[in-house]
Order: C-alpha cells, then structure tokens, then sequence
C-alpha cells in the first residue's frame, strides 16, 4: 500500500487532500488553505506553502499568485512575553 | 550506530529525556544531543499520529517539538542543553516508538477529509467530536505560571534583520558610515566581533504599522520580547529549502541539506548510509564532508524520489526507477523560497518563480516599494556572497546618502 | 464556486456578498422554492468576517429578540452537521460571563432572568462555582459570573462552505472573485447588479456585504449609519483539551475558548482603532490581549500564540442590525449591521429573511430592525456586545 505524501507536516495534509480541495473548486491558495488547513501549524507555511503553490497552480492550470497573507508572529511568541508590552515606560536607548 | 559524534567535542553533561539519560554538550541546541544519541522519533505529528523528527534544526518545522523543563511544544533545535533539562515526548499514547493512536495514520490512508467524516447521523457525529476532541491538541498546560517579562524598548535608526554574509556586510558599513544600527539575528551565532550593534537568538515575529502612527518591529529573545522602532528596515533573512512531496516525506531521518550541514558544524555525522536526492554545490560539498569522514553516500535525482520506507524512521528509498537503497538518513536539497514573512507583512511585493516566492527588491541597491524598507542578498534572489555583499553595501550607501541629504 | 463560469443576465434575487448571511438567506430561499438566485462574492468564500471571527454562539444576550433569535440559531448549528453533512464541530461547552463589579453583575442578572423566561437554564453563579468549571481562572477580579451551558461554539469556515455545497446543489448560482462596482437602477428603484465580469439585472438585490455594505448603500446615494471597524483575533499553539466554556469578559471586551483543533482562540476590545476596512494586525492587540488574558487565566502566560489576524465588524450605533427594505431605495434589501454577532445569527436570519420575504412573515421585526429606525430616532438597545 502507498504511503502519505505529506505536503504539510505540522497539521498532517496529504496532497490527496489538496487534490481533492481543488477538485471540489478551492481552486486558489487561500481558499486551499483553508479547505485543507495546510501552512496553520506550528510553522506557519514556512516549510510547504512554496510547495503548495506549485501543486494548486499545477493542478487548477492557474499561475500561482501571492503565497498566503503572512500571519504574525512569525515565530511562536510566549504570552507571558507580551503581556508588558503596553505598560507605560520611558524609551531605552540602546 | 548511524549517527555519531566527529571527535572535535565531547558530552560532559546529560540531559533526562522521558526519564533516561542523554549525554549533550553544553550549549548545543537540545534536537542535536538526541540526533546525535540515535533519538530520532520525538514525538507524533497531529492528526495520523506519524512519527516526526527534526527535518530542519533550523526553527522552521514541526519535528523537534517537545515538553521542555515543563513547558509545551519547545522547538528543541532551539533549545540549547544544559545539564539536567527535562526533555519529555508529547503527543503519544504510548511512547515515541509504539504510539497506540497511530492506528489513525492506516485507518486513513489517503488522508481524511475532516470536513465530510461521520456526518451521516447525529448521535455518530456528536461521539467522533468527542474522540477527536480528545485527540486534537499537541501538548498540555505549562506546569507552573511564567511571570510576565519585561519588554526592552529600543530606538534605533536602520534595523537590519538577518546577519547573514548580506545583512551583516550592510550593518558593517552603515556602523562604519556613523549611521545608528542594530542587526537581530534569529541564529545563537557569537557576533561580538561582527563589527556593528547587534542581537543574537533574536527573532522578528512581526511589522506593526500601529494606529498611533509608529512602525515598530517586535523580536523575541531570549529574556523577552524587545520592541524595537526603526526609521528603516533592511531584511536579510535569505531563502530557505521548502518541502518537497514524495511518499513516506515526513519521516524521521529525513533532513534537508541545511540540516546535514548544522549537524556537520556541531560535529555530528548524520548517518553512515546516507542517500542524497539532488544537484549542485551544497550537494558536492555534503558528499566532501561525508567522505572525509570515510562515508560515501548514495546520490540521486531528486525528481528520481519515489518513497521513503522505514517504520519509525527511514531504512529505505525507492527511486521511480526501481533503484532501492538501504539508508539510515535520506538527505533531499528541497527547492529553496525566499523568508517571505516580514517582508510581505511590511509592505515589500512578493513574487512566485518556478521554485517559490522571492521579495521584489533592486538587485543593485535593495530598495523596494516601501521607501523605508530595503530587502538584500537571496531574500531578494541575489545569488552567491559577493554579489550579496556588493548589493548590500551599496544598500548602505544609499541610506547613508539619504541621511545625509535629509 | 469557480470564477470562470459567465454570469446571467437575469436573476430574480441577486445576494451581494457570499459571506455566511448571503448564502444562509440564500439557501432558505432556495429550500423555500425561490429560482434564480444569484450571490456574488468579491473574493473566495470566507475571506471576510465569516471566515475571521471567533464562533462563538450563543444565546446569553439583554435583548428579547436576541434571546429568542440567537436559541433558534443554536439549534441549527446543532443539526447543521448531519444536515448538511459537513463537520462544523459545534460544541456546547456554554459561555461563561465574568463580572467584575456589582454593577456589571446585576446587569448580566436581570438578562439572565429574560433569558430564563425564554426558556435558558442561564444563571448567575459564585466566583467559586466558576473556578469549578474552569480551575485555572483567577477569580479574585471577579465578584460573580453569567452561566449558560447550553452556548457553544463552531468551526467557522466548513459552515460558509456547508451553506455554498446545499444551496448550490438546490439552483443557487455562486460566484466568487466577483466584486460588485454599482447598482443598476430606475430612478430611486434598484434593478440589478453591475459587476467587474457583468451585469445581472434582478428586482430584488439583498445586500449582505457585512462590513462592506456601507460602499454598496453609496452606490445608490445612501449612507448608513453603520461603521467597519477592523477587529483583531489570534490563536494560540494547540493543546489538549482543557478548557470547556468560551470566557467573556464585558469590562475589556476578552473572550476566549479552546477551538476543536486545540487552540485558545481569542480576542478583545481595542479602544484606539480607526473605522474603515482594515485586516492588518497591530502589536497593540497582542499587548491588550496578551494582558487581559494573562490576568484571567495565569497559566496560559507560558504558552505560545501562533497567529494573529483581523477581520471587520459591521458596528451599528445602536449595537442593532440593519434589515429589510431600504425606503430610499426600492429594491435594494439590507442584511448587515450585525456588530460582531452576524456569524452566530445568520443561520436564524436566514430562515427569517426568507420566509419575510417570500411569506410576509416577521414584519414587526423586519420594520423594528429597518434603516428607518435613525430617520424616525427610534434607536434600539443590547448591551451584551464583546470584544
């Protein structure tokens, strides 16, 4: 039996499961995205949303267009790293 | 066994990994104690319960997630060992090896269309809502309440990100023209010697056009969040490898060559029966440094890949065209992408070549369409580290210009 | 959902917006019997506030027609699965109200005794009885809390989808990428839509552009009193399951709940945000919220946000809707206004909307809820709006 072809690894989506997404008419990236979840894990896309553009536009024969709108934080950020980030201080120069 | 240390360090100190020790090397990131202790499974991917490994010691997948010192998901390739860290697997029933849900992964063999699953009768739906609820999720709470950090605050007047061969060669001359910088700097790479102000273990995580009016960049370091107000942004974060879809590629023992290369530099030999997918200079000096060390590795096309084999982590690849070979890492050159992000966040035009996306900026002095934002070296697709650094310090020139004319 | 196909000429309805009011309105015409409807979408499907807000719903509000609306809107969301044989992971977990001051607490009081009459098994409870239901709150800020286990939430975006899947497969003709440029008109009467990809000529255009619906009222000359206004929201790495309630807090506006997927999904009131369409996020909103929600739950201070967007609240002076017929425009229907609830109403506003329009059913709500209402000074209230 053939295994996965993972396209995301952070949230498991197959590239069966982007076929199928296109398939059913999601036929651009952040409509994929969404249907699919891909690039909503742990690494934000930074791993598959490249490879994911090639497979959408591969597959709905529409050239890729922006990649999806960049979500911050980039990076995983600690609550507890944010919750002073509004108190009233006097700026530090470096 | 597979992986081994080269020689140059040797662990002095040990790690408690799911309650066995792990002998590490102070200040080595925690991934590579493991890796380099043959501990490749880390824990289970979300929904099929696959086993993941780290595949990029670089922060940017999902395979070295682990419960660290009592918290959740702590990417361990960022995790630097000390002694008596507490490393734990999450997501298992089971242990990392035999994970009981990893029935999910056979009871789905394409994948699953979560959307249409148990949709045919309500006392059905309402009983898998419950089984999935009880799945979803990685890791479970903090074991203690972390105090809130303080947020430094830091004006400054070019901010750039990334010290790269570009990043670090624009900072230089700025610093070296009187103009105020600073560089963050996402890797703990020592640059006290770089030459211009700068932060290592640095992160940006964001652009902020905020409704008061202020441009404000937030990094994450490692005491805290730093919220840093620039009058210009250079970016510098070049490009990096992206996933690439061949059956079996999320295994464990599966690395990018990014990855090969960061073992390599902290001495570790990343397998003795290592297959390499792909071409190029990156690919020949890999193949050197495997040598060296009296390994020759298998090499293939990467459009050969087929499908990689092995129960908990790569034993096997298989080519398109019948080729088999036994391994123990598999090594495939992914194509790379520009670090798009922040960049996009801050205004700069994304564009999509035929590998993936690159920021739009003049290969002659950086600039884009955001007058204060400037984007060099590959993020940019300027290829090889003179070009990078000519485009880079003609960047700096052009800001100095500026200032000079007001 | 392809934009590729050509569009009518001819519609009898044309639905401007296929958010998840456009297609909920849409799909009840449909299953009544209406033809030839047509929704025209200007982006892909959830790209607006149906695919951005928190799904929350719930039936905890001040007002009666929320009350009775909203308990009817639960139930849809509660068959809506095995209905439309989509998962949209509703689940009640019921929403849990803080209160901070005696106030606040005789307020969610006397809403909860309305709510009771209606039939909801809402109370006010101890600072302890809510630590019961959720251990890790702090509650020393709290002097009580407003409990209705029978609120819940659901997955946003397969709801949009589910509504798009049945109302095509009934006739409903969807376009996306479609983005409305002006109303067809004959003096004051509204006779179509004009598009950037063609005109579709209808006697009956029902706007449902959220907060877009201020720039589709322009196209005929008149100005609502409604207001986009960006609203931020963010999610954090995904947990096991911990966490049963969504949490509100009517003082700053927090509320936060634990999606299917894991995540602690939240948002909060930002005091300093210009109107007007806006999805970019501010380093504010992580600050406020980040405050807020450390504060009511310590432990979340040491886990992790991944993500952070915005969408648009439709605000209406009056924390009212806008619905029905517009005097000024014959022709032209509204449904919009919905602040930040239009989500958790669509599934009950759809099947009203429907049967108003097709069986005259609802007029004293349909002229209750009317634009008039500002022209005539007859302003409405509801004081249970978050974030």
């Amino acid at each position: 039996m053939a295994d996965k072809i993972v396209v995301c690894r952070c949230e498991d989506v197959t590239l069966h499961e982007i076929e199928e997404a296109v398939a059913l008419g999601h036929d651009d990236l952040e409509s994929v995205k969404r249907y699919t979840g891909f690039g909503t894990g742990f690494c934000q896309g930074k791993q598959c949303v490249a490879l994911c553009a090639r497979l959408v536009s591969e597959l709905s024969g529409r050239a890729p267009s922006l990649p999806i709108t960049p979500r911050p934080p980039l990076h995983p950020t600690t609550i507890g790293h944010l919750a002073r980030l509004l108190e009233d201080r006097p700026e530090k120069k470096r | 066994m597979p992986a081994r240390r080269l020689g140059k360090g040797q662990p002095t100190i040990l790690l408690r990994v799911d309650g066995e020790d792990v002998p590490a090397i102070t200040g080595e990131p925690v991934a590579i104690a493991l890796y380099a202790a043959n501990r490749l499974v880390l824990g289970r991917s979300v929904k099929y319960h696959r086993p993941r490994g780290a595949a990029c010691f670089a922060g940017r997948c999902d395979g070295c997630l682990m419960r660290v010192d009592g918290v959740p998901s702590v990417r361990t390739c960022r995790a630097l060992a000390s002694s008596g860290r507490v490393v734990e697997t999450q997501n298992v029933l089971g242990s990392a090896g035999v994970d009981l849900l990893a029935a999910a992964d056979w009871f789905f063999p394409g994948g699953m269309n979560h959307h249409e699953m148990f949709t045919w009768a309500r006392p059905v739906n309402r009983a898998m809502q419950e089984i999935a609820r009880r799945v979803a999720g990685i890791g479970t709470l903090p074991d203690e309440v972390m105090p809130a950090t303080e947020v430094e605050r830091v004006r400054v007047d070019v901010l750039v990100i990334g010290a790269g061969v570009a990043g670090l060669a624009c900072a230089v001359a700025l610093h070296g023209k009187g103009v105020d910088v600073l560089v963050v700097e996402e890797e703990a790479k020592d640059l006290s010697q770089a030459g211009a102000p700068a932060r290592s273990s640095c992160v940006a995580i964001g652009v902020y056009d905020e409704t008061d009016g202020r441009r404000l960049v937030l990094a994450s370091g490692p005491r805290g969040v730093i919220e840093i107000a620039p009058r210009t942004i250079v970016i510098a974060q070049g490009a990096a490898e992206t996933a690439e879809a061949f059956e079996g590629n999320d295994k464990p023992g599966i690395l990018s060559v990014e990855a090969a290369e960061r073992l390599f530099a902290h001495a570790v030999l990343p397998g003795d029966k290592p297959v390499i997918a792909g071409d190029g200079e990156r690919v020949l000096r890999l193949v050197e440094l495997f040598e060296r060390h009296g390994v020759k590795p298998v090499r293939i096309e990467r459009d050969e890949l087929l499908r990689a084999i092995g129960r908990a982590s790569v034993r096997r690849v298989e080519t398109k065209s019948g080729a088999r070979h036994a391994c123990d890492v598999l090594i495939v050159l992914g194509r790379t992408s520009a670090c798009y992000e922040l960049g996009g966040q801050a205004g700069v035009e994304v564009h999509f070549d035929s590998d993936g996306f690159s920021l739009v900026a003049s290969p002659e002095d950086g600039s884009t369409r955001h007058p204060e934002v400037f984007v060099v070296g590959s993020a940019a697709s300027v290829r090889g580290e003179e070009s990078a650094r000519a485009q880079a310090e003609r960047t700096a020139d052009v800001i100095h210009a500026r200032r000079a004319h007001g | 959902m392809s934009a590729l196909r050509p569009l009518p000429e001819r519609a009898d309805i044309v639905i401007i917006g296929g958010g998840i009011m456009g297609l909920a309105i849409a799909w009840n015409l449909a299953r009544m019997g209406q033809e030839r409807i047509v929704v025209v979408e200007g982006d892909y499907l959830t790209s607006g506030a149906s695919g951005r807000n928190g799904g929350g719903v719930r039936a905890q509000w001040s007002s009666e027609t929320n009350v009775r609306l909203m308990k009817r809107s639960i139930e849809l969301c509660a068959e809506f699965a095995t209905r439309m044989r989509i998962n949209v992971w509703f689940r009640r977990g019921g929403y849990l109200f803080l209160a901070r001051t005696d106030a606040r607490a005789k307020e969610l009081e006397s809403a909860a005794e309305l709510q009771r009459a209606h039939g909801l098994p809402t109370r006010l409870i101890e600072p302890q009885e809510a630590k019961e239901l959720v251990p890790e709150l702090d509650v020393q800020h709290f002097v009580a809390a407003s409990w209705n286990p029978d609120d819940g939430v659901v997955f946003p975006w397969p709801f949009v989808w589910g509504y798009a899947r049945d109302a095509a497969k009934l006739g409903v003709d969807i376009h996306t990428h479609t983005r409305v440029t002006d109303l067809v008109t004959e003096g004051s009467r509204v006779r179509g839509v004009v598009t950037a990809r063609g005109t579709i000529r209808a006697d009956r255009v029902i706007c449902c552009a959220g907060a877009w619906s201020p720039e589709i009222t322009r196209m005929v000359g008149v100005e609502l009193p409604s207001k986009p206004h960006r609203h931020e929201i963010c999610s954090t790495e995904p947990l096991k399951p911990f966490l049963r309630p969504l949490v509100g807090d009517l003082s700053d506006g927090l509320y936060f709940s634990q999606s299917a997927r894991g995540e602690i999904v939240g948002g909060i009131s930002n005091d300093d945000v210009p109107e007007g369409i806006d999805h970019s996020s501010s380093a504010r909103f992580l600050g406020l919220y980040a405050r807020a929600l450390s504060r009511a739950m310590p432990i979340l201070s040491g886990v992790k946000i991944l993500r952070q967007w915005a969408g648009c609240y439709d605000l209406t002076p009056d924390g009212n809707p806008l619905v029905g017929e517009l005097d000024e425009a014959p022709g032209l229907f509204l449904a919009s206004g919905f602040m930040g609830h239009g989500f958790m109403i669509a599934p009950v506003m759809g099947e009203l909307y429907a049967r108003h329009l097709l069986l005259g059913e609802e007029k004293e709500l349909f002229a209750r809820w009317n634009l008039r209402r500002y022209r005539e000074g007859k302003l409405l209230t509801e004081s249970m709006i978050l974030g």
